[in-house]
């Protein structure tokens, strides 16, 4: 028998419901699902852990486990050290530097950390501008770039925005009669901010805390161009590309860090689960801004100035490599140069083309699959719709060179119909590999956008013989437009400084994108120049995306709460 | 406990330009139930910050048991405040809410919780302790946030608007517990509302604040009965206010609606009631009576109130329309007047109040 609610969902929203369950399937979860099976089975096909036992069976590989958590949970530890002073100081202090912290909460994401780690080394490294001044006039040196905490340092660096952000709106939230409750009964100080404002934004902070956590965990490029190889991700990436495809340890890597991917964000939603404590009513007053004294202000400014110094240093590297001719022990270049940008467009622009034309389809394909999922949650009946949005937003939890291995398995020896061509040897497979990566960004505008609008001016449009269809197309498209675009555009810059799937996925010089030639040319110390100018002109399609965005955010939430006051 | 006393003078508060309390006088007698009545903006929730120790005002004094706390911060003053939305801390359960004030001050273990469990019992909510704030009813909210503040023993009570974000029936039943737990433990209590029956209902004695100035302090009869302006009378208690000329000098002719009478057919001059003509515009059952509101004709044909040295005031006579509002006592199967209906309306001049226009 069929469920009464299951007659009225019609045909088209089977069809779309079935094309996108089956776009997820095809690209997602077999794929995945590939990396699984051949890292439990055995070469018989018989239910194995032996592959694991191999696994910490080998010194190096338990190394590069406790490599992998160590780098991962000290990144989330010094970004913390960077970003809760910073919240801390703009939510609660009347303070002149707020914007410029503000400001200061964006610029590290609009670069990729693999490329800040080159302008770093040349900044903070052995003999980097810092330790050569700091050698020359105290006889010390910093081993700041060296080794694992090196790769901490630069990661620490690139992802403190993410906890900036989620604890910056969670101090927002807290109503100021908590704060003034405690203080009516004694607590104040710094006993204040450990007993009661520090607990109520602990969500936010966790949050925060654990993407960065799990970012850092699965992240391939930045630890390959520090050349520290013995941590997971690159052990991944050396199995599959030079022992083989066949090789299981690789796969066994993969479950090792989608699981603790899985674990990160599963112990931050029970930390979350049960505890919306943003408790500031409507009409309330958040907590009170209080002057600081002399020297906090004092301290405030230092400490705001030397982040702001650290964490613009590898944009400033970066441009200032791509003009260097010479820049090598020594704390500037020695003379300067425009061949590098020539260089890059004489040999590169196909890559430019290449990212644009990848990140552009696969956004374009993360809108559409992002509109339709969430019209199918928000407006259909279509039994286990739910389904959609978890599987979607599960890529989350699967690093790029996962899926990138998943891919490579799963369509191995498949060749495009009707040509000899393989699949995974086509550009198709690297877009693909950036639209399910992205698509959880993409949904999360896409659904928000369609919550803000309200369901009567669709019935509005239907009572006036508007079809479904139509209804879409000349209401809803409209008033969802800049929601889309937003989501359009952070697939976009997201998937244009990707790297851990592109490096697998990438057979030919010709099928390149910027990230990858960014990361070719950074190999060779002769290639560095060219590879900042192309770092360069990446930084500033993201900046360009991220600033277009946040433009089309701020237009369309006009457009929204114009809509909801009506409504 | 020593029963204290809270003393304002001449309090001035100001936000830049903006002034918030303007010369404040009060004076709250130990053990006393003191609500500050007011519209939104008077300045009654800034006074309740303001001796909590939240808001600093500019001028006067501030005195609790004769000692001047003006200097003194929040947390050193003997005053507790229960804020209107209750601010319980969604982190901590029940028993750590109200364990707080005692962990700040260092009270040992074993005496901790034992005052923790009196003071829950003392509210009733003894078997609520592991609960969070966010399991518990409005009303249940309300008396741990009560219990979090008397736990630590202050010498004076702050509550702004603590009924108002409960529903009407909790509300009658928490303000009686409220008042019984305030004579119980004769602690010295200020209550901020807007609502004047609640502040009629509870407190000893009430001060009424508009635009930052008290306007009367005195018991609720006392308000009641002798406002000594507009303002009051028409904030406690529903006011019929007519313009007159009083010995020549212009006046509010101020009357009770239940000291107005109505009667159908023409009515013989008496010496207790100034007769007027008018229409019933509408009506409300209100079930102990009905309120009518009648149109009169004009102020015009009042003779009686001549006597008294009352005239209509000379701009009335011109032809405005005046309302007055009538509580005719209700019995079972009484008739109501319907609108449309032509009355004569009595006023009481003996119950009358001239207030200065």
């Amino acid at each position: 028998m069929i469920p009464t609610g299951w007659r009225q969902v019609g045909a088209g929203v089977w069809l779309a419901g079935a094309l996108v369950l089956g776009f997820l399937f095809l690209f997602f979860v077999l794929p995945v699902a590939q990396v699984f099976i051949t890292a439990f089975l055995d070469a018989d096909n018989s239910l194995t852990l032996s592959h694991f036992g191999a696994f910490f069976g080998q010194a190096l590989m338990r190394e590069a486990f406790t490599n992998s958590l160590y780098v991962a949970l000290m990144s989330a530890l010094w970004a913390s050290v960077l970003a809760v002073p910073l919240a801390v100081l703009t939510v609660r202090f009347r303070f002149r530097g707020a914007l410029l912290i503000q400001t200061l909460g964006v610029l590290p994401l609009i670069m990729p950390p693999f490329v800040g780690a080159v302008a770093l080394q040349l900044i903070f490294g052995r003999s980097g501008s810092l330790n050569l001044l700091l050698q020359e006039y105290f006889g010390i040196t910093l081993p700041i770039m060296e080794g694992l905490n090196g790769v901490v340092f630069v990661e620490a660096i690139h992802y403190f925005p993410f906890i900036l952000m989620n604890l910056t709106v969670a101090l927002r939230n807290i109503d100021g009669a908590m704060e003034e409750a405690a203080l009516n009964l004694g607590c104040r100080g710094w006993r204040l901010f450990g007993r009661v404002v520090f607990p109520l934004s602990l969500p936010g902070f966790v949050a925060g805390a654990s993407l960065v956590f799990v970012k850092v965990f699965d992240d391939l490029g930045t630890p390959l161009v520090m050349g520290q190889t013995n941590l997971l991700a690159p052990q991944a990436y050396l199995r599959i590309t030079q022992v083989g495809l066949e090789d299981p340890l690789g796969y066994v890597i993969s479950v090792i860090m989608i699981g603790f991917s899985i674990a990160a964000m599963a112990l931050s939603a029970r930390v979350l689960r049960g505890r919306d404590f943003s408790t500031l009513q409507k009409g309330g007053t958040g907590l009170q801004r209080r002057e600081l004294s002399w020297w906090g202000a004092v301290a405030a400014h230092a400490w705001v100035a030397l982040v702001l110094l650290v964490t613009l240093s590898p944009h400033l590297g970066v441009l200032l490599l791509s003009v260097a001719q010479v820049w090598s022990f020594s704390p500037l270049p020695d003379a300067y140069t425009l061949q590098h940008y020539t260089t890059v467009f004489q040999e590169s622009s196909g890559m430019i083309r290449n990212t644009l034309v990848y990140c552009g389809l696969a956004a374009l394909l993360d809108v559409v699959l992002g509109v339709t999922i969430a019209y199918l949650i928000l407006r259909t009946r279509l039994p286990a719709r739910q389904w959609l949005d978890g599987i979607a937003t599960a890529s989350l939890a699967v690093p790029g060179i996962v899926l990138a291995i998943g891919f490579l398995r799963l369509f191995k020896g498949v060749t495009v119909p009707g040509t000899e061509m393989l699949i995974t040897g086509t550009w198709v497979a690297i877009m693909l590999a950036y639209a399910v990566r992205r698509l959880p960004y993409a949904l999360r505008s896409c659904m928000a956008a369609l919550q803000q609008l309200h369901q009567s001016l669709e019935e509005a449009a239907q009572s006036l013989g508007a079809t479904r269809v139509r209804t879409i197309r000349r209401v809803m498209v409209p008033l969802m437009a800049g929601g889309i675009l937003a989501g359009f555009v952070t697939s976009f810059i997201t998937a244009a400084v990707e790297l851990s799937a592109t490096i697998l996925l990438v057979s030919a010089d010709s099928q390149a994108p910027m990230s990858y030639g960014i990361y070719l040319y950074m190999q060779s110390v002769s290639g560095r120049g060219p590879g900042a100018a192309l770092g360069v002109l990446a930084i500033a399609v993201v900046a360009v995306g991220t600033y277009l965005s946040h433009v089309v955010v701020e237009r369309t939430q006009g457009l929204t709460a114009h809509n909801l006051n009506k409504a | 406990m020593k029963k204290v006393s809270v003393e304002c003078r001449d309090i001035g508060l100001s936000y830049g330009v903006t002034e918030v309390l303007r010369g404040v006088n009060l004076s709250v007698q130990p053990g006393e139930f003191f609500a500050l009545l007011g519209p939104s903006g008077s300045g009654k929730s800034s006074l309740l910050r303001l001796i909590a120790g939240f808001n600093r005002h500019t001028r006067g004094e501030l005195r609790v048991d004769g000692r001047d706390i003006t200097a003194l911060e929040t947390w050193q003053r003997p005053v507790g405040l229960v804020f209107q939305n209750y601010a319980l801390w969604p982190h901590l359960n029940v028993w750590d809410n109200v364990a707080f004030g005692l962990v700040e001050r260092r009270v040992q273990k074993s005496h901790m919780r034992q005052r923790v469990g009196a003071a829950l019992e003392m509210v009733g909510l003894s078997a609520y302790g592991q609960r969070r704030p966010s399991q518990l009813s409005g009303g249940q909210q309300q008396r741990v946030a009560l219990a979090r503040t008397l736990v630590v023993e202050p010498q004076v009570l702050l509550l702004d608007e603590p009924l108002s974000n409960l529903d009407k029936t909790l509300r009658v039943q928490m303000r009686q517990e409220l008042l019984a737990l305030q004579r119980r433990l004769g602690l010295t209590t200020l209550f901020v509302t807007h609502d004047q029956e609640e502040a009629m209902t509870t407190a000893d004695r009430m001060a009424v604040l508009d635009q930052g100035v008290v306007q009367q302090v005195g018991t609720p009869q006392q308000l009641y009965d002798q406002p000594a302006n507009a303002f009051v009378a028409h904030f406690v208690g529903t006011m019929n206010a007519l313009p007159v000329d009083h010995q020549g000098a212009p006046a509010w002719l101020c009357l009770r609606p239940h000291h107005v009478v109505l009667r159908d057919g023409p009515q013989a001059q008496d010496l207790e009631h100034a007769w007027l003509e008018g229409v019933v515009e509408d009506r409300e059952f209100l079930g102990a009576c009905t309120r009518y509101r009648v149109r009169l004709d004009g102020l015009a044909g009042w003779q009686v109130a001549a006597a008294r040295g009352i005239a209509p005031a000379a701009g009335a006579l011109a032809g405005n329309p005046f309302r007055v509002q009538v509580d005719e006592p209700h019995a079972a199967g009484r008739h109501q007047r319907d609108p449309g209906q032509r009355v004569r309306v009595g006023l009481a001049l003996s119950e009358a109040r001239l207030l200065p226009r």
